[in-house]
């Protein structure tokens, strides 16, 4: 039923794309053009990586920010909301309303976030840091307690039965398999953590993102490519470190 | 052996307990005595109610009617947790480890019962009673192992490792599901021996709870459930035969004799019951 509104919210846009008409603007192609071959060769004077160096280290301290508020807000709050230390109905309770804190923390994304704290902060490290770190936390809070939660049942029936309690169960059953799980799915949140701190320049704080919207304004697009390319190999970077953790985890 | 009356050397008396599922009646009034240092074996076809009485005693599930006392005190006045893990543990038919863990954290989970929250978090980083598991995997043979990945020991090992846990959380009543169904013949022997050697040397087992237990040992049972009739009359001092959730017979091991298990698996009679999966379990 669901599935039938989703095909049909497709089909209706579709419908509304004018495909008789060109779909760039005039010249728009030509742009294209300029800006593809800008790639060959993108902007490398010395000074220009300079800037660009200093404007990946702030998205980076963004991202690495933003990424430790979001575990340490998200982790908590997932363990609350598999409901694995549930037993009371108080427990119960605790749970559902996490479950609901979590929906609201990510249901609102990071820019609209940023823009709120602007209000709050001004254009602070703090504002670009508070904003992806709540939403992220409410993505991760949510994914922890359902990994929490697929935990096959013998290993845990066995704690159980020689006596531990439902923390034991926890620290000595779910967690420790869970583990690489959470690890992996955090590291790739980290990945987005770096392309959401890129973006948080549309809002005008510091970072590789600004630093690409003042490239482009100039059409300067050999500076863009240099920027865009910093950005690639920091993602690239993150995925390498991950890949080499998670394989020393599983030796 | 089925002693009627309540003596010193009583651990566990069943009382007339039933226990009955949607479709079968996995128990029905059940009554028997188990007396220290008795080495139980329990036979019978698949829904025969095995499985059923021993997750009772374990506390696992709760009889229709009936009681279960152990050591004089009635199963469901425990304390879960801390009191029951004293009394009985069970060893489930698959080990049922923490691959991820170390041999060490596997075995010391057997004394989270008696750990209070911070002790269990403390000892994930600086292992605590580490002398309780080195004893325990030394005793089994596999003590070099301790700080191994569980996931890379083979399944010999792992079900070595399921037993220390059993042993450092030294319970008087041990339950075991099945314990050897998996495993080839000499290595049944093996871990039978290891099993039965519990109970039979409490001397040995009680360095593991020399902390909880008074002065002299308290003694200890085994019950287990199995099907070769040679491994039990080997290892086992009594046997118990089980057939629709009722006692077909209860003699020494020694006893034990091929005709009585025919007529207790007696396929004829099964047939018209029907199979069930998981129904006695």
């Amino acid at each position: 039923m669901l599935s039938l509104l989703l095909l049909g919210a497709f089909v209706w846009s579709l419908a509304s794309i004018n495909w008789r008409g060109p779909i760039g603007h005039a010249g728009g192609t030509a742009a294209l053009f300029d800006f593809v071959l800008a790639l060959f060769p993108p902007e490398l004077s010395v000074e220009f990586l300079r800037v660009g160096l200093l404007a990946t280290w702030q998205t980076v301290t963004f991202a690495v920010a933003a990424i430790t508020l979001a575990v340490l807000i998200g982790f908590p709050l997932g363990v609350l909301a598999s409901g694995t230390l549930a037993g009371s109905h108080s427990g119960k309770a605790a749970m559902a309303a996490t479950r609901l804190l979590l929906a609201c923390l990510r249901s609102v994304h990071e820019l609209v976030w940023a823009v709120l704290f602007v209000a709050a902060f001004g254009f602070s490290s703090l504002t670009a840091i508070l904003a992806i770190a709540l939403p992220y936390a409410g993505i991760l809070g949510r994914v922890y307690a359902e990994r929490l939660n697929d935990v096959p049942d013998g290993p845990l029936i066995a704690l159980r039965t020689s006596g531990a309690s439902p923390m034991g169960v926890l620290l000595y059953g779910r967690l420790p398999i869970a583990f690489p799980d959470l690890l992996s799915y955090s590291f790739y949140r980290f990945e987005c953590t770096i392309r959401a701190a890129a973006i948080m320049s549309f809002i005008g704080i510091r970072g590789l993102g600004f630093e690409i919207q003042l490239s482009l304004r100039d059409l300067m697009f050999g500076q863009v490519w240099t920027l865009m390319l910093f950005l690639v190999a920091l993602v690239v970077l993150v995925d390498l470190w991950s890949s080499k953790i998670r394989r020393s985890l599983a030796s | 052996m089925s002693g009627s009356f309540e003596n010193n050397d009583c651990l566990v008396s069943v009382d007339s307990i039933s226990k009955s599922y949607p479709r079968v009646d996995a128990l029905a009034r059940l009554t028997l005595t188990i007396q220290n240092g008795e080495r139980v074996a329990l036979v019978g076809p698949s829904g025969s109610g095995k499985t059923t009485l021993l997750y009772l005693l374990a506390g696992m599930i709760q009889p229709d009617s009936g009681r279960i006392n152990i050591d004089g005190n009635p199963l469901s006045d425990l304390k879960p947790g801390k009191e029951m893990a004293r009394m009985v543990s069970i060893m489930h038919q698959s080990n049922d480890l923490v691959p991820q863990l170390s041999v060490l954290h596997n075995v010391l989970a057997g004394r989270l019962s008696q750990w209070s929250l911070v002790r269990s978090l403390v000892s994930l980083v600086w292992p605590r009673e580490r002398h309780l598991a080195e004893a325990a995997l030394a005793r089994l043979g596999i003590g070099d192992k301790i700080l191994e990945r569980t996931s890379k020991l083979s399944g010999g090992e792992q079900q070595r490792v399921a037993i220390a846990r059993l042993m450092v959380q030294s319970s008087r009543v041990i339950l075991a599901d099945e314990p050897v169904s998996s495993l080839d013949p000499s290595r049944a022997q093996d871990i039978l021996g290891l099993l039965t050697g519990l109970v039979a040397s409490p001397s040995a087992s009680s360095s593991a709870s020399s902390s909880t237990s008074g002065p002299d040992s308290p003694g200890m049972a085994l019950v287990a459930s199995l099907h070769s009739p040679d491994l039990i009359r080997k290892y086992f001092s009594r046997v118990i035969g089980l057939r629709h959730g009722q006692l077909q017979f209860d003699m020494p091991a020694g006893d034990l004799s091929d005709s009585n298990l025919g007529t207790l698996y007696n396929l004829d009679d099964d047939a018209r019951q029907p199979f069930i999966a998981g129904g006695g379990r």
